[in-house]
């Protein structure tokens, strides 16, 4: 990658005032104080300055603003609702960030067709909203969908837990339309679901935003089942729960959703505005929703109840209507946050194992908490083998930040052991973008590298994400450098 | 790059990459406009690397091929004398039962593993036209058949590809899991990227289970409106895994067309599929078993004759009934898929004459339903007369950059040269 | 900037509450400011992190970070959304005494509403002068005088409804005895406005609490709420009207309450937080607040007798849904009124922009988020918009008219008081 693009120390101010031409002042943001909620997203532990923020509205904002950053030879980042989990909006060497979140029209709705054009800026959960009176929904839901964007989406290529069913974003993405970093605009893609040659949007979906800035999406919707059914299946254990979601798995049926909550996050969410009534004394519980047509349903519940009883559950609840579903749903996606009360920091990780390696895998991931005295809890998509261990720390706490990043590694190193990945839907990255030499060699990195230099021959657009650097890359982690104050 | 013949010399270091896998072809072998003077049939991947290393040092452009199922798709290759076969690297490389994955070389017959997985209570959900095929094929190809409704499109089963460079080098992307976001996904790029990229050596498929029931219905409609409305509404039903219309053209032109058949599968749990079964056909359920409606769709979709025309066009769910009504009022035998809304319209000599000027004729009426938005073209087939001239992936978008990613992977160009979009 | 004294006089649970915030953006959608702007100095994570970098030393107290805590509605919205349980409105009151502290707060706006808040709010007798000569002075047409004036005073005027006759603005009686079997005794919150502006909204609760078998109480010792003061960054104040209000409310009539009601869910927050207020005292007050509709669908609401033919659209205050976490019994409640038609309306969670004293002070943002609201009520049309906070009763009362929406605003007790036949005309 070409590190023309490295940034001075603080903007020009004729970049600031061609920029605030473009989107007005009031949408071009470059004071340091106003500069500071964007020096990360979800991901806390490393923050960077921009040197300014462009709010653009219009797909040709955006355009005019890629032009006017590479006329500077300034690189820029897009940004959604900054909710992401691996620092992919981080504006590393104080990259302009480029920020969606007033692009949030629903441009079309096409209900015969089945498919709704959207700006990135649209939340995630509002589209679902906005068409459920047509009967139709929008699939993926990462568990931040009450705020993250679908241009976010798109760059992460978000899953959730109904991925197991329905697939992730890019299962669900038929067109985008994209500005190039030369600052052209193209489409990709076709609402048809097929264009001749490249699968562009295929490599577009989940690229963390390193190939262009995604301006419009062009989205497939699905029917609202007919009939859903969210089952806890309660356990003593972790390790049971996941027998039976391999059991279930073997069993043929593809329920929506298989999601595991470990006591200490039942704890946790129990505690908080998402409590649902789960049993604080249960080891774990499995979610299990089943949805499709209402006649398949008595059938399937029978089922997954003789198979729970094969692994000891303790009991069986069914939710009684779509009410009692929310709230369950509403505890496990509010799960991550509500780790807020455990300590005053979260790492959250994401890593994905073959779905029969689970109950080994996690007893482990439990034996490395343990070992570097962490407080771990578990909460994870299980019928995707996706795991997210999350570690409560105190990041003031200098040596217990470093037994947290190394206790990470050990667990990302496990899981490629057994055939894992380093990432499920969280994305690679500032995060774990040193860690990618842990599951490919120089050779698979470097033709991520010739797509990457197709769109990006520059490395102008989120400079520094998803590659490592340099070819020796099992380096530690940069958050490795200790606590890190909020910037300025 | 030697535009006749495979010199010598690159055959020696060919068959000394890869010990005994060249195959002298004389008298030279036509295929994909090419004459072929060899073929290269590695049988394992470090030779298949050998090769590839051996045909970029020496600047020798390559056919890259399968079993040559579907080598009728595409341009014409140009300046190619070699053809470099996955056929013999074959054989299931790892199968994970409980986790219901798969690894596959690329030249394994997909009947074969079917077979294998079948064995295990899971289904191979790759559906390509036609019979016969290997996995690399299949995933080169992009092609989908009846059951794209039940199985997704091809990438969906796709979850980590390893492949050869035209370098040599080898590569992975992906991995056996289910879902993972870790890097470029650089699988989607080479499903259907017709071998211009990189040669797949092997890859990780995602396997779905069979189906507790399957049933399968047949109707017929005399009004192209029912016939439309009830197969999109067939293929909305939760357990519809491959509907499809069938229809021939009229027998002389303006004649009275004979009727639209509607050929339907349902599969998953009993109730449902007995359920659906009866909305589509009330009084048929349980319907009948087998593969029968399947096999014949299949069967029509790739029945395109040598000296016929074969588009396939994709188009929003709407627009469908107006287009295949005017296709077939054209002279066209359709095979429609609801959705994704798919219109197979094969066009062959005997009705309508599309030899080198009834081609220009129905190539014009595509490019008018491609000019009136929301559909895109692939001609699967074109008689040999009229393909030297066209690009069969009409009017393609993104040409430049789609170039641009040609020329990262294979700089040199030796891999299918000509075969994909815009000269691609 | 990085040695700031400001900063470090701020109060240390300001930091301490910052700590709880993960950053995951999962409040970002719910907060009505971000969703106008798109800023995330706009948003709850965005200010929390502004105030974290003040505690810090980091930022500058004031400038935007003044202007940001200026422009938080406080509507709590975040709250309902964070699972880290961040206590985002005590953050926010303690960050606007910090600015307001420091002198930092600016406009002619802030100035007129400090003298309001400490002078006239306070005061019953004062209040209930100024709002006479509101009343004569809309009788006269002065109003529209001065307006013309002061084109500044427009949107205040705007929203003023008109000022109700004396005789709907007399304080209720101290006492009302329960009608049917006896089920207990409640003390009613009189507030304010409610008792000036909204007088028979009073009145109506009064009813509606002894039809359902309550003794009411109104002590004459009660006062303001202190909810404004609190929000306006005047903690001291606040406190001092809580502990009035402890004394008011402990005893009513010489022997304790089952329940303090509230109809104004802005006031019924704020007594309910007098236990953080005053650590120790204020509990036993806060813990007995109820809003009116959740006292009643508590107890069991006795169901109306009479009818009321149309449909209703209810409006969360953000005060009542937010901060107090009640959102379903007013639902219960208007469904339980034989022939009305609750629907739904697509946005009514969110804040409608009144926010106290906010649509007179950030007339533009109040508008905008305004505006989505007005959207989709006009969508659902029906005969009755129902709220149960006075400020949220102007601002859409203002906001109907202003769009010609046929539909009358009213609080929810004024529907089941009519149903219970006590009020037959429309």
């Amino acid at each position: 990658m070409s590190e023309k693009f490295s940034n001075p120390e603080a903007p020009s101010p004729i970049l600031i005032e061609r920029l605030s031409g473009v989107v007005g002042e009031d949408n071009c943001l470059s004071r340091p104080e106003e500069l500071f909620a964007y020096g990360c997203d979800g991901l806390t532990l490393d923050a960077h300055l921009p040197s300014a923020v462009v709010l653009p509205r219009t797909s040709d904002q955006v355009a005019e603003a890629v032009a006017i950053c590479r006329e500077f030879g300034h690189a820029f980042v897009p940004r959604g609702a900054g909710t992401g989990l691996s620092g992919g909006a981080v504006p590393l060497n104080g990259a302009v960030v480029i920020c969606c979140s007033r692009m949030q029209s629903i441009l079309e709705v096409d209900a015969d067709n089945r498919l709704a054009v959207v700006q990135p800026g649209v939340v995630n959960a509002h589209l679902s909203e906005a068409i459920r009176h047509l009967g139709l929904f929008y699939a993926p839901d990462p568990s931040s969908q009450q705020a993250c964007t679908i241009g976010g989406n798109v760059a992460e290529n978000s899953g959730g837990p109904h991925t197991l069913k329905y697939g992730t974003t890019t299962n669900h993405v038929l067109a985008v339309e994209m500005v190039l970093p030369d600052a052209s605009r193209v489409r990709l893609g076709s609402p048809t679901g097929f264009a001749p040659g490249y699968d562009l949007v295929g490599a577009a979906v989940g690229s963390e935003g390193t190939l262009g800035i995604v301006t419009e999406i062009t989205v497939r919707l699905v029917e609202i089942p007919e009939a859903v059914e969210t089952v806890l299946a309660i356990f003593d254990e972790v390790p049971a729960a996941c027998r039976l979601v391999g059991g279930i798995i073997r069993s043929g049926m593809v329920p929506a959703a298989l999601e595991v909550v470990d006591q200490r996050t039942i704890r946790a969410v129990e505690a908080s505005v998402y409590k649902a009534g789960l049993p604080t004394d249960a080891g774990a519980v499995l979610i299990i929703e089943l949805d499709g047509a209402a006649c398949e349903m008595d059938g399937q519940l029978q089922r997954i109840g003789e198979l729970a009883e094969g692994e000891g559950v303790r009991e069986m609840r069914v939710a009684r209507d779509a009410q009692e579903r929310a709230l369950f749903w509403r505890a496990r996606k509010g799960a991550f946050g509500a780790m807020g009360r455990l300590a005053p920091d979260l790492y959250v990780h994401d890593a994905v194992v073959p779905r029969a390696k689970l109950p080994e895998v996690l007893e482990e991931i439990c034996a490395i908490g343990d070992r570097h005295g962490l407080t771990l809890s578990n909460v994870f998509h299980a019928g995707d083998g996706n795991l997210h261990p999350n570690i409560s720390f105190d990041r003031r706490d200098p040596d217990e930040l470093a037994r947290v990043l190394a206790a990470g590694k050990e667990m990302l190193e496990l899981c490629v052991r057994v055939g894992g990945v380093l990432t499920g839907e969280h994305g690679v990255g500032t995060e774990k973008r040193d860690y990618m030499g842990m599951l490919f060699e120089p050779a698979d990195l470097d033709a991520m590298r010739r797509l990457r230099d197709a769109f990006n021959p520059d490395g102008v657009c989120n400079p520094g994400k998803l590659i490592p650097t340099t070819r020796a890359c099992t380096e530690s982690n940069p958050k490795a450098r200790g606590y890190d104050e909020v910037p300025l | 790059m030697s535009a006749e013949v495979g010199e010598q010399a690159t055959l020696d270091a060919l068959e000394a990459a890869a010990e005994g896998s060249v195959c002298l072809l004389d008298p030279p072998e036509r295929v994909a406009g090419s004459r072929l003077r060899a073929r290269v049939e590695p049988a394992y991947g470090e030779a298949l690397a050998g090769c590839l290393d051996v045909l970029s040092r020496h600047g020798e452009s390559v056919l890259v091929m399968g079993s040559g199922t579907r080598m009728h798709w595409g341009n014409p290759a140009r300046g190619v004398s070699v053809a470099l076969s996955s056929r013999r690297l074959n054989g299931i490389t790892e199968f994970d039962p409980a986790d219901g994955v798969i690894q596959v070389r690329a030249g394994t017959p997909l009947s074969e593993v079917s077979r294998r997985v079948e064995s295990e209570g899971w289904l191979l959900p790759l559906d390509p036209s036609g019979a016969g095929g290997t996995v690399g094929g299949a995933l080169a190809t992009a092609s989908c058949g009846p059951r794209q409704r039940g199985f997704g499109p091809v990438r969906d089963a796709v979850l980590g590809i390893d492949t050869v460079l035209a370098s040599g080098e080898r590569t992975r992307c992906g991995a056996r899991v289910v879902k993972n976001v870790t890097g470029y996904d650089l699988a989607k790029l080479y499903v259907g990227s017709l071998g211009t990229l990189a040669v797949i050596e092997k890859a990780w498929l995602r396997l779905k289970p069979i189906p507790a029931c399957v049933h399968q219905v047949e109707r017929s409609f005399d009004a192209v409106e029912d016939a439309f409305a009830q197969a999109l509404a067939a293929s909305r039903r939760s357990s519809a895994r491959a509907v499809g219309l069938v229809a021939e053209p009229p027998s002389v032109p303006g004649a009275h067309p004979g009727p639209w058949r509607l050929l339907a599968e349902f599969a998953g749990e009993e109730p449902t599929v007995r359920a659906d079964t009866e909305w589509l056909v009330p009084g048929a359920a349980p319907g009948v078993e087998g593969e029968g409606v399947v096999e014949e769709l299949r069967a029509r979709q790739a029945a395109c004759s040598e000296a016929g025309l074969h588009a396939r066009i994709h188009l929003l769910p709407g627009a469908l009934a107006g287009v295949a009504r005017r296709l077939r009022e054209r002279g066209a035998h359709l095979v429609v898929y609801p959705e994704p809304a798919v219109v197979h319209a094969r066009f062959e000599p005997e009705a309508g004459d599309p030899g080198p000027d009834g081609c220009d004729g129905v190539l014009g009426l595509l490019e008018e339903i491609r000019g009136a938005g929301a559909a895109e073209i692939f001609i699967e087939s074109l008689p040999a007369a009229a393909s030297r001239e066209r690009d069969v992936f009409a009017g393609a978008g993104c040409l430049e950059l789609m170039r641009a990613i040609k020329g990262r992977f294979d700089p040199d160009g030796i891999l299918n040269p000509g075969r994909f979009a815009g000269g691609i | 900037m990085s040695d700031n004294a400001l900063g470090l006089d701020l109060d240390p649970s300001i930091l301490d509450g910052s700590l709880d915030c993960v950053h995951c953006g999962l409040c970002l959608s719910a907060c009505p400011t971000y969703r106008v702007t798109g800023r995330e100095n706009s948003s709850p994570r965005g200010r929390i992190y502004l105030l974290r970098g003040v505690a810090e030393g980091k930022i500058e107290l004031g400038g935007l970070v003044a202007d940001e805590l200026g422009l938080c509605l406080g509507c709590r919205a975040c709250e309902t959304e964070c699972p880290s349980g961040v206590e985002y409105g005590a953050m926010l009151e303690k960050g606007r005494a910090a600015v307001a502290e420091a002198g930092l707060r600016r406009g002619w706006g802030a100035r007129v509403e400090r003298f309001a808040l400490r002078w006239i709010l306070p005061h019953p007798g004062r209040l209930h002068a100024l709002v006479s000569i509101l009343g004569l002075a809309q009788r006269l047409g002065l109003d529209r005088l001065t307006t013309a004036a002061l084109p500044v005073l427009a949107p205040a005027n705007d929203l003023l409804p008109r000022v109700p006759a004396a005789a709907e603005r007399r304080r209720l009686p101290a006492f009302t005895p329960a009608q049917g079997e006896r089920r207990g005794r409640v003390a009613l919150l009189e507030g304010c406005v409610m008792a000036e502006l909204f007088g028979e909204i009073n009145r109506a609760t009064v009813r509606v609490l002894s039809r359902n078998g309550f003794d009411v109480l109104v002590p004459p010792e009660q006062g303001c709420c202190g909810a404004l003061h609190a929000h306006a960054g005047d903690p001291s104040m606040a406190r001092g009207l809580a502990e009035k209000n402890i004394e008011a409310f402990a005893m009513p009539g010489g022997e304790p309450v089952d329940a303090v009601v509230s109809n104004s869910a802005g006031c019924g927050a704020a007594l309910r937080e007098v236990g953080q207020w005053l650590p120790g005292r204020g509990e036993a007050l806060a813990s007995r607040v109820r809003d009116v509709c959740e006292w009643l669908d508590e107890v069991g609401l006795r169901p109306p007798a009479g009818s009321l033919p149309g449909r209703v659209c209810y409006d969360d205050p953000c005060h009542l849904v937010h901060a107090q976490g009640v959102a379903e019994a007013p639902r219960r409640i208007l469904a339980a009124i034989p022939k009305l038609e609750p629907i739904e309306h697509a946005d009514a969670k969110s804040c409608c922009g009144a926010a106290g004293t906010y649509n007179l002070l950030q007339v533009e943002m109040s508008q905008q988020v305004l505006a989505p609201k007005l959207d989709a009520l006009a969508d659902a049309d029906p005969d009755w918009i129902a709220s149960g906070n006075p400020g949220c009763l102007l601002q859409l009362a203002a906001g109907a008219h202003a769009r010609g929406l046929r539909a009358s605003v009213v609080h929810p007790v004024q529907l089941l008081d009519r149903a219970y036949g006590q009020d037959g005309q429309d």
